[in-house]
């Protein structure tokens, strides 16, 4: 693992994977996300300083999104080079489901149940 | 809240109640997820950011039909105070009043914004201000060369932030400004022209911060079409109304006008108390130079004899052709003396009137004239008028090439 920056009170921890050449981001078990984790996950990634990097999103855990944070999540201006979402559960599956099908995202965004595989999407995507 | 062990047949029944309640119309309910993180909670989890969207869409096209109908109501004013302005300049009867109406009609249509209607002067080498309104600066006249939208023939958009190709005769920019040529049956009759100030809004004024607006700037377009058609049209009407008062051969006032002047003289004098004349003038022995010279000769010489009667009249005088060659001049505000004075001055200017015809000099004529004093000589207008041509006559017996006063008024006027 690389540099980290994780905010404790903050349902989430974000660090910069140096070996992958990736940002992570981890939502914690049961996490919900509203708008303002939505907005401090991206600056927290934004902070990194790897601009327009891949993103791994491990939302595994993840137990609620709602449409404000969704909404964030596609127009926010930060630059990213393309997302990988990481899921597990099917409640996880069905939120990275509803936001591939329903937000129209500026990058690529593909969703994985095995992280390797994220990884080497990702790779693909560096720019 | 989370529900951990609840039966997986009530689970399923409280998604089924969830879709309900949506059907219905209840976009903001929402389901309750256990902490089981199964397929029922993802099914949950998929109504309740379906329900979010749906809310948020019926929201969105809620915000969308209120600002749309905002956009109607301000059409409908609009439309409404265009009407009105139609409405205005189709009653008004001549065009001094037309620009009252422009100016009180704009002026309110246009509140927050600076403007002005600029209208070409007879010769059209300029154009003048005739109405404006809000806090514009500017000169009353303008050249045609001073404006994009004359020279072009088209409405001309200046964006403020940009303010490439502004006009010349646009001294001061508060803001956006637009022109736009008033024209109509195929001519261009004047300007309006409009500015907003979101370059430096006034503080206190009221009504201030309107902005130039693509509705407004529609509303112009219109304004300046209806105002255009409606100047032209009384331009129109007054000319057609100069030329059935006036004689086609001489270019004086004719017969008509003669009868609708002197009833209206006649109820003015009464209320002031003071006279108005009239001398009843005809060429003498004129059918024999028609019979001689022939009819164009005999026409010259009445052109001839028209302009002789209207230099020697002064401010006020109206000269009148009042049949073949009789002539009739009405003069307001005169005693006898002055009105005598005048028949003996018109009366030697015609006799000094020379003309050719073909090359060939056309005999000189005499006037022979009877002159009527209201309410000295005749109580109505045609009792006055009666009494000139009576006094006509007896200048014709008495010899001709000459005035003649007329006979006061006997009893049997009195009626």
């Amino acid at each position: 693992m690389g540099d980290m920056s994780v905010a404790s009170e903050e349902p989430f921890r974000v660090w910069w994977d140096e070996a992958a050449g990736v940002s992570r981001t981890q939502w914690a078990p049961g996490a919900v996300c509203g708008l303002a984790e939505a907005q401090a996950s991206v600056a927290a990634v934004e902070a990194l300083g790897h601009g327009a990097a891949p993103a791994l999103i491990d939302m595994r855990q993840m137990s609620r999104i709602d449409r404000a944070a969704r909404e964030h999540f596609t127009n926010s201006p930060g630059e990213v080079a393309a997302v990988g979402l990481l899921v597990g559960s099917a409640v996880s599956k069905m939120i990275a489901n509803f936001m591939i099908g329903m937000q129209r995202m500026r990058f690529p965004v593909r969703m994985f149940t095995d992280e390797s595989a994220a990884l080497d999407w990702l790779d693909d995507h560096r720019q | 809240m989370t529900i951990g062990n609840e039966p997986r047949g009530d689970r399923i029944d409280q998604v089924v109640i969830l879709l309900s309640r949506l059907a219905s119309g209840e976009l903001s309910a929402r389901g309750v997820a256990s902490t089981n993180d199964d397929d029922i909670d993802a099914v949950m989890a998929g109504v309740n950011m379906l329900a979010e969207e749906l809310e948020s869409s019926r929201a969105e096209l809620e915000e969308r039909v209120r600002d749309r109908t905002a956009e109607f109501e301000k059409l409908n004013h609009d439309i409404r105070q265009l009407t009105e302005l139609s409405n205005l300049l189709q009653a008004c009867e001549t065009i001094d009043e037309a620009y009252l109406v422009i100016d009180h009609s704009l002026g309110v249509m246009f509140a927050g914004l600076s403007g002005a209607v600029f209208l070409y002067r007879a010769s059209r080498n300029v154009l003048e201000i005739k109405s404006t309104w809000g806090s514009r600066a500017g000169s009353a006249v303008l050249a045609p060369t001073e404006c994009w939208a004359l020279r072009r023939g088209q409405r001309h958009f200046v964006d403020a932030d940009e303010p490439m190709l502004s006009c010349r005769h646009v001294q001061q920019r508060t803001g956006d400004s637009i022109c736009i040529p008033m024209s109509a049956h195929g001519e261009t009759s004047g300007l309006l022209h409009l500015m907003d100030d979101r370059l430096h809004p006034p503080e206190t004024q009221v009504g201030a911060g309107a902005r130039l607006t693509q509705a407004k700037q529609s509303l112009a377009v219109a304004v300046s079409e209806q105002t255009a058609l409606a100047l032209a049209n009384l331009e129109l009407r007054d000319k057609l109304r100069l030329q059935a008062l006036r004689d086609p051969l001489t270019g004086l006032l004719n017969r008509r006008f003669v009868e609708e002047w002197i009833e209206r003289e006649v109820a003015r004098t009464d209320h002031s108390g003071r006279s108005f004349g009239v001398i009843m003038a005809d060429v003498d022995h004129f059918k024999l130079i028609n019979d001689v010279h022939g009819h164009d000769a005999g026409d010259k010489l009445l052109r001839a004899i028209a302009d002789a009667i209207r230099s020697s009249m002064r401010a006020g005088d109206l000269p009148c052709r009042y049949g073949g060659e009789e002539f009739l001049v009405l003069l307001s505000d005169i005693e006898l003396p002055a009105l005598a004075a005048r028949a003996e001055e018109l009366r030697s200017r015609v006799a000094a009137v020379r003309v050719e015809h073909r090359g060939e000099p056309v005999p000189g004529a005499t006037l022979s004239a009877g002159i009527a004093l209201y309410p000295k000589h005749g109580l109505s207008a045609s009792s006055v008028i009666d009494a000139a041509d009576a006094a006509l006559y007896a200048a014709k017996r008495a010899g001709r090439d000459r005035v003649n006063t007329a006979a006061v008024r006997s009893s049997e006027n009195f009626e």
